[in-house]
């Protein structure tokens, strides 16, 4: 079978690889794709340790991590549409502003 | 029988795996934001594959419906509607933070290598049997509406909220919604000031209407043949 | 089969064999979608009170070969202004998202066979059947999006909006009308919920009206939900918003030539049969019907005769009815049809609770 810590590993690599984008990536959309990026590697742990221990809890948590990824899609996407209405740009440099 | 194959399952991790991991590395590197969209779509679907492997079937295709079907489609959706332009390059700032990132990353690859290496001899739990019901529907249907029946219902909650702030943030026009057309009584104030007043972009519905009242009123224009009480309105 | 599993391990004999499963079952609804489109065609020419393709062939049999024989050979156009990775995506995306489905579908029960003993005529049984279809229908939108953006033109663009919205509109009560099913039979393994539409009553004991068997509540408003939704989502008449050629040309596919666009076309046909096939499966008792239980190989029959019965409501509603607007279309979805859905849901627990205590 196929050792837990191989799972382990894709999940910090990929949750490492989200850190980076959020980082250097300037655009508000892509840095949102990177958060998500990052909290599916989490969920790949939640589900691995939960096949590995035969315990559903895990699962469900993963279910509800999704549920407020939704949520967070919407309400994101809500205010990246205001913000591109208002500056005309999604670059977070240019919304350093605290007025409109 | 054959050991030169690899266990289907092995197989199947490294492909995915490495299709997820490829995707993810795509995904950074883009400098278009729908391209950075297409490679995320592709990490959801080869994690949904890995959860596969994994057992947890339930998990696996709420993954596609949530995040492939639900909430990437919502981002290309937007992505599209706002016709995003390409990231500019621009010159990099805080580069004597570069050193302490690469040291940051050689301590993080020491650490995973450490684990893997513990991974071989250190005692795993064993994985489950495929006889076991951990990850199917029932399972999961059971534990969410007994044991976790209270986090389920806020999450619920969570969604109105979240469906509510999604409305209000991306209506369109800039009036708060308290001030919608239809709920003002009060003439704006552009009407009020001259007599004179044209129409001007960014002006409400509202304020339209008043214009027309007003043109009534000083008889520019006839009024519309309706009752007294819907012209009061 | 035993003899393949000793060879290369019993992991390796079930992948070769699903793997053998999956391409007879693609170029079996391959083939009946290509028939599908020339039954279109005619049915359409009757209709409309003229004759329809009837040259290739005896009576336009070999219709569909030599579509596919132009289709081939006609110029592939890239727009120059085109995204070309994107805009050569989108045909796979669509065409795959509309295959993938049908490995779930049980075209009929359990069937022997010499040298391969006894199987069901299905390529895949697994737990989460139905949430698998729902999960690719909703991944299918891509191809359908992506098309319009990437080819860069109005017409395209206004047509891969209106699709995305309208099918990520329509998919919500289409799922919804399907958890009367679910509930009345308590798994979305989609083998199992049609093994229990079988037994005593016959066709009574289709989900669509059956009442008389203990724990069921008949599923009329959630087969009409699912129809009308189902119609939706494929982007057909009345609701082919999407390609309306009076205002769009022809919407996302617009700039689509040759091969990519005989994909985009057989997607859409692909996608009718899959919708047809579930609507067949829980509401119609799949490929349950008389003599089943004495000759299983006559479930494969019934199941088909089913399918194409929705295949015709298709093409008869094409040839019926005029196209809706697209606000119209909105509203419908949101305002009538997601409540109807939730109604449905709502009455569904409800009968079942006072029929099981």
């Amino acid at each position: 079978m196929i050792p837990l810590t191989w799972y382990l590993a894709l999940s910090a690599v990929m949750f490492t690889i989200g850190v980076v984008g959020v980082i250097i990536k300037r655009n508000a959309i892509q840095m949102f794709m990177c958060i998500e990026l990052m909290l599916n590697a989490v969920n790949l742990t939640f589900v691995a340790f939960s096949s590995y221990f035969g315990d559903v809890t895990g699962q469900l948590f993963v279910f509800i991590v999704m549920t407020v990824a939704a949520a967070e899609a919407a309400v994101g996407l809500g205010i990246i549409i205001a913000i591109f209405r208002n500056r005309e740009s999604l670059d977070v440099d240019d919304a350093s502003v605290l007025r409109l | 029988m054959f050991n030169l194959l690899p266990s289907v399952p092995q197989l199947l991790f490294v492909l995915f795996g490495a299709m997820a991991l490829g995707c993810a590395v795509a995904m950074v590197a883009q400098r278009n934001p729908l391209y950075s969209a297409i490679s995320l779509v592709g990490v959801f679907v080869s994690l949904a594959c890995l959860y596969l492997t994994l057992q947890a079937p339930f998990i696996a295709a709420i993954q596609v419906i949530v995040y492939a079907g639900t909430i990437m489609v919502l981002v290309v959706f937007v992505i599209m509607l706002l016709n995003v332009e390409e990231e500019v390059r621009r010159p990099l700032r805080l580069t004597y933070l570069i050193p302490v990132g690469v040291l940051l990353a050689a301590v993080l690859v020491g650490e995973a290598a450490f684990m893997l290496s513990l991974g071989s001899s250190a005692p795993t739990p064993a994985q489950t049997t495929s006889g076991s019901d951990v990850g199917l529907t029932a399972s999961i249907g059971t534990g969410m509406f007994t044991k976790y029946l209270l986090p389920f219902e806020v999450t619920s909650v969570l969604i109105l909220m979240a469906l509510v702030g999604a409305i209000t943030l991306a209506r369109q026009g800039r009036t708060p919604l308290f001030a919608a057309p239809g709920n003002v009584d009060e003439e704006p104030a552009v009407l009020t000031a001259g007599g004179d007043v044209a129409i001007k972009p960014g002006d409400t519905a509202a304020t339209g209407r008043a214009y027309a009242r007003e043109q009534i009123r000083s008889g520019d224009a006839a009024a519309p043949s309706t009752s007294a009480g819907e012209e009061e309105r | 089969m035993d003899w393949l599993s000793n060879q290369i391990g019993a992991d390796w004999a079930r992948a070769l064999a699903q793997f053998v499963g999956i391409n007879v079952g693609f170029v079996v609804v391959l083939m009946i979608v290509a028939y599908t489109v020339l039954a279109e065609r005619r049915v359409l020419g009757f209709i409309q009170g003229r004759l329809g393709p009837n040259r290739v062939g005896p009576g336009g049999m070999f219709q569909p070969f030599a579509d596919l024989l132009k289709f081939i050979f006609k110029e592939e156009i890239t727009p120059s202004a085109s995204t070309r990775f994107v805009y050569f995506l989108a045909p796979i995306i669509a065409i795959t998202a509309a295959l993938m489905p049908i490995i779930v579908y049980p075209f009929g029960p359990e069937v022997w066979l010499p040298f391969l003993g006894t199987f069901p005529l299905v390529i895949a049984r697994f737990d989460i059947a139905l949430l698998y279809v729902l999960g690719i229908t909703s991944v299918g939108v891509y191809g359908v999006a992506l098309a319009g953006w990437s080819s860069n033109s109005k017409y395209s663009l206004m047509g891969g909006l209106r699709a995305a919205s309208q099918m990520i509109s329509y998919e919500l009560s289409l799922g919804l009308s399907l958890v009367g099913v679910v509930l009345m039979s308590g798994t979305l393994n989609l083998y199992d919920i049609v093994v229990q539409q079988g037994g005593g009553g016959g066709v009574l004991n289709w989900n669509i009206w059956s009442f008389w068997k203990a724990g069921t509540c008949p599923q009329i408003i959630g087969f009409i939900t699912y129809l009308i939704s189902a119609i939706a989502e494929t982007n057909r008449v009345p609701f082919d918003l999407p390609e309306a050629e009076t205002e769009l040309v022809a919407g996302f596919h617009t700039e689509y030539s040759a091969l990519k666009f005989a994909l985009f076309f057989m997607a859409e046909y692909v996608n009718m049969f899959t919708v047809s096939m579930l609507a067949t499966t829980l509401f119609l008792g799949g490929w349950q019907g008389p003599f089943v239980d004495v000759f299983p190989w006559i479930g494969i029959v019934w199941f088909l005769l089913k399918v194409v019965f929705f295949l015709f409501l298709y093409i008869w509603l094409r040839g019926t009815l005029p196209r809706f607007r697209f606000d119209q279309l909105m509203n419908f979805g949101w305002k009538f049809l997601l409540p109807v859905a939730i109604i449905n849901v709502i009455l569904t627990a409800t009968v079942l609770y006072f029929r099981w205590s």
